[in-house]
């Protein structure tokens, strides 16, 4: 049920968050996300990863139709498999330090990075996201689908305006 | 039983308002549980992720944006980009917490929500700023530090605000969930308790149950012990007559072991062959119409079979019991084997016994006649010698010699008159008798030999005299000359008093009292009781003195007998005997002058009769009364002579003596039945001093139609004329010779052989039935006699029916003393009906 109020803040919101998302589109090739840490894939170990929207996008497009507790409404996300993402680095074991703009960071066991499970969400309803709007990328979990991605672990795994990823054994 | 039902019900009542007490106990924990698990999810995961984190978050945020705008004044070429990076962090915090559900409740706190817009509007208010050109951003810088400033209490408040908002809610969630676990805690005491309570009252419950169970299963074992301790087979069957319990008794009873026998059909099993039908159809009749013939009906005398296959009676009784699986049937045997032999070996030891006497008496009787036919020839042959020339010493020999003979004479007629008693055939015929007459005869005749005893003899009334009575005369003289005879015999110099009185019941009938009372020798107590008993005489010291066969009193009381009266006796030694005769009479008018004893009507025409005596005295007294009557007499003086006489005339009756020279009475009417002369079929009366029934079987079988005794009485011609001579017509038409014959070409000689067999058969039964008939029975009579009659006319007896016609008539007119005189003819008649049917045959 949407508030009069939530419906103003939509309103207010949804407007200025679709310009930028004619900004993240020009800037395309900007840098978006770094991976540093124990990668083990052939001809890339110890090296720093730096992936811009497209390089995401053809390691894959995985989509999540969900409800969160952070937005009104079912969602539709898109984005690439978490585990994908570490399979191409060679990772398999340890944890990935998840580390957002805003510095806020959190630990992702790697084991927890399953098909089906986290991914790192590039797409919210067709659209990129904009910082404002929480992108440019954002770890989401299919919640609905299961009490077990419903845990405050989960929630503060969900991490939003992601920047940086850390592999450590 | 209704206690028990109550008991029951009070027992599932409890139970179920125990179980109801338990689930409503389930049902509040399960809803308590639920309501826990639920307030556990809210606390644990749910939908909280790390609000308070996020609040704070919201102030360091715009701190580092306000940092970041102070590093920006301060420069003249500002890391723009770093600026705008803050402002987009702070500007998408800002939006979580306006859109975010987790702050719903929050957003609704006043404080809060002011707070929130605040924090919007002015991220609204800058955003063209931070959006627009670089310069135009850069001379905007100042404004938007005022604005920072300005909005930097409400950013804190925001934060502050939320805490207290979710430190509240927590509270309340903690007091939730607290009173949810008490009442849980008080919901789980209930539940406890309930629980317990059913535990307690099942374990009683099933206490009760074991003891009921137990109780229930020694009374199974008594019954289990009565039945196979019982000497009578108990067998028990359901409907369908399959064996459910065989006791020790059936199995030795029958040789079948129980085991073999339980599941078997019953009827299979101890049924002979030839009952098992009629078994098999009870079966079914019980099972479709419920109808039971055996079951209930107390014992019963049947044929078991045993396992070898022997047949031997045995007495059952069946009862019938309701149970939940049906009717059951419970048989009690016994094998009556033994009793059965015994039963006949006594039956045959009682025949043999009967035998014995029936053999006995006829022994006796042939004996007596024996001795009275040689008797009465020395008799005779003594009057004859009296008439030749003797001297006083012969003549009183022979007078010695006539007493001696006429004494044996009394008591060989006394003999007799016992054993007709006794063999039921003591026939009593009543006729007016005047008492005086009677008693003054009586006197005379025996004064005399009180005179030689030296003792006076007298006789009077004691009550006003009474003129004529109803009785049977010869029987009261017998009486009455027996117990004055005894008085005058034990009395020497005394004196023998003879009172008659009539004890009157109405002006018709009454009792006739005779008293005989002497002064003589009395009779001993001791002896009193058994001195009407068959050869008891009186003191042995006596016995030569007195004489006699110890047959008088006891004769004198069997003729008191069948007059429906008695003899009694009082006696007090040496002072005198009481002997008194009471019988029933009724006082009649007397009869008219002329036919003193004869109560029947004279002859109701003249007969043309045939009399066949050889004795002339007998035959001139027989012809005086025939005559008199109107009759035309022929006499014979023996059969040959009869019987030529009956054959070249019709007479319409033929008096028959029996004993006679040259040719006997029976010879002649056989001679006369079988000569195909003008008498053959005359009615043909036997005259005879036999008293013996068979003899009169006998003489019946030869052909004769009655027998009257001698001496001959005017009554006794007058009856056998009236009823022989007027049924003339109907002894001519003994057969239809017509209807026989006919009858018999139609159905040929067998089957008209087998009607005559058949009709004999029905008319010895009736003879049979009508003996000693009383009034209640004479519609059956009548009945029985119809159906008779039917048969015989049939078969063309229209003699014999025309008889049984008349003898209906008087059964339904309900006159007893006809009935007995007609049906006295019955026997005689239906030997001469069969003499006719052989005849013809």
């Amino acid at each position: 049920m949407m508030t009069k109020f939530t419906l103003f803040c939509f309103l207010a919101f949804s407007l200025p968050a679709a310009i930028l998302a004619d900004v993240a589109s020009n800037t395309k090739s900007e840098i978006i996300l770094t991976v540093t840490g124990e990668i083990a894939a052939p001809g890339a170990e110890g090296r720093k990863m730096a992936y811009d929207l497209s390089d995401l996008a053809e390691l894959g497009s995985t989509t999540i139709k969900t409800t969160t507790i952070w937005t009104e409404g079912l969602q539709t996300f898109e984005g690439v498999e978490l585990a994908t993402l570490l399979k191409t680095l060679g990772v398999t074991e340890g944890v990935i330090k998840a580390i957002a703009l805003n510095d806020y960071a959190v630990e992702i066991p790697v084991a927890d990075a399953v098909s089906g499970g986290p991914i790192l969400a590039y797409k919210r309803n067709g659209q990129f996201m904009s910082v404002r709007d929480k992108g440019p990328l954002w770890v989401i979990f299919p919640y609905d689908s299961s009490a077990q991605f419903r845990t405050e672990v989960t929630y503060s795994q969900s991490i939003w305006q992601l920047a940086k990823i850390e592999i450590t054994h | 039983m209704a206690s028990t039902r109550q008991t029951k019900s009070k027992y599932y009542l409890r139970l179920l308002s125990l179980l109801l007490l338990v689930s409503i106990a389930t049902v509040a924990v399960s809803i308590l549980a639920m309501n826990i698990t639920r307030d556990l999810k809210l606390l644990n995961s749910a939908d909280s992720d790390n609000v308070q984190w996020s609040l704070t978050q919201a102030e360091v945020e715009f701190l580092e944006f306000d940092i970041e705008l102070s590093i920006a004044s301060n420069q003249l070429s500002p890391d723009l980009d770093a600026l705008r990076r803050k402002y987009d962090i702070f500007y998408s915090r800002i939006k979580t917490l306006s859109q975010s559900q987790i702050y719903g409740e929050l957003r609704r706190d006043a404080g809060f929500a002011s707070n929130l817009e605040k924090s919007q509007a002015f991220l609204e208010a800058i955003l063209p700023a931070i959006d627009g050109q670089e310069t135009q951003l850069v001379a905007s810088l100042p404004n938007i530090v005022a604005e920072a400033n300005a909005v930097r209490p409400f950013v804190r408040s925001l934060a502050n605000s939320g805490l207290m908002h979710f430190a509240t809610e927590s509270d309340r969630r903690r007091e939730t969930l607290s009173t949810t676990l008490g009442q849980m805690a008080i919901s789980a005491t209930v539940l406890a308790i309930a629980l317990i309570a059913l535990a307690i009252y099942l374990g009683v419950l099933a206490q009760r149950n074991a003891k009921g169970i137990a109780k229930l299963n020694r009374a199974n074992e008594r019954m289990q012990i009565i039945t196979s301790t019982s000497l009578d087979a108990v067998i028990v069957s359901d409907s369908t007559g399959k064996v459910l319990d065989y006791n020790t008794a059936a199995e030795s009873i029958f040789g079948y072991t129980r085991d073999y026998a339980i599941g078997k059909e019953l009827g299979e099993l101890i049924v002979p062959q030839k009952f098992k039908d009629a078994h098999d159809q009870g079966m079914q009749r019980m099972r479709e119409h419920g109808e039971k013939r055996v079951v209930g009906k107390g014992r019963v005398q049947l044929e078991g079979q045993h396992a070898d296959g022997t047949i031997f009676p045995v007495e059952l009784a069946i009862q019938s019991a309701s149970t939940r699986d049906g009717e059951i049937f419970i048989a009690f045997l016994r094998d009556i084997s033994e009793k059965v032999n015994a039963d006949k070996e006594l039956i045959e030891a009682r025949d043999r016994a009967l035998a014995g006497e029936k053999a006995k008496a006829s022994f006796l009787a042939t004996m007596s006649h024996e001795i009275r036919t040689p008797l009465n020839g020395l008799l005779g042959n003594l009057t004859l010698i009296k008439s030749t020339k003797l001297n006083a010493k012969q003549t009183k020999y022979i007078e010695n010699m006539e007493a001696s003979g006429s004494l044996l004479m009394n008591h060989i007629s006394d003999v007799l008159d016992v054993l007709s008693y006794e063999s039921g055939k003591l026939q009593i015929r009543l006729a007016p008798v005047d008492v005086s007459a009677l008693l003054e005869e009586i006197v005379n005749s025996l004064s005399g030999a009180a005179m030689q005893q030296g003792t006076m003899l007298e006789w009077g009334w004691v009550s006003e005299p009474v003129g004529w009575i109803n009785t049977d005369y010869r029987k009261l003289q017998h009486i009455v000359v027996n117990l004055i005879g005894n008085a005058i015999k034990f009395t020497q110099n005394g004196r023998v008093s003879v009172g008659v009185g009539l004890v009157q019941a109405d002006s018709r009938a009454g009792e006739l009292e005779i008293t005989v009372r002497d002064s003589g020798i009395g009779i001993h107590p001791d002896q009193i009781e058994t001195i009407f008993e068959d050869f008891v005489t009186g003191n042995s010291a006596y016995n030569r003195e007195a004489g006699g066969t110890g047959l008088g009193l006891g004769i004198a009381q069997r003729f008191a007998t069948v007059l429906e009266g008695h003899v009694s006796v009082e006696s007090t030694p040496d002072v005198g005997s009481i002997f008194k005769v009471t019988v029933p009479v009724s006082v009649v008018k007397e009869p008219i002058e002329g036919l003193p004893s004869a109560p029947i009507a004279p002859a109701e025409k003249p007969l043309d009769i045939l009399l066949v005596e050889d004795n002339e005295i007998n035959r001139f007294v027989a012809t005086e009364m025939l005559v008199k009557f109107g009759h035309t007499v022929t006499e014979a003086v023996n059969g040959k002579v009869g019987a030529e006489l009956a054959n070249a005339h019709r007479f319409d009756l033929i008096l028959m003596d029996i004993s006679m020279p040259v040719m006997d009475g029976r010879e002649a009417t056989r001679a006369i039945r079988a000569g195909g002369g003008a008498s053959k079929d005359s009615s043909i009366v036997a005259l005879t001093a036999n008293v013996l029934v068979n003899e009169q079987e006998m003489f019946l079988a030869d052909g004769m139609n009655d027998v009257i005794t001698k001496p001959l009485t005017e009554e006794a011609l007058n009856h056998v004329s009236n009823v022989w001579g007027v049924q003339r017509n109907a002894a001519n038409h003994l057969l239809s010779e017509k209807h026989f014959t006919e009858l018999r070409e139609i159905i040929g000689p067998e089957q008209h052989a087998k009607l005559i067999e058949r009709l004999s058969a029905e008319v010895a039964d009736l003879i049979d039935d009508i003996q000693n008939v009383s009034s209640p029975e004479l519609d059956e009579v009548a009945a029985s006699v119809h159906k008779v009659a039917g048969s015989a006319a049939t078969l063309g007896a229209n003699g014999f029916a025309t008889l049984l016609n008349s003898l209906e008539t008087a059964a339904k007119a309900k006159e007893l003393a006809e009935v007995e005189k007609l049906s006295g003819k019955l026997p005689l008649l239906w030997q001469r009906t069969l003499g006719a049917f052989r005849e013809r045959t």
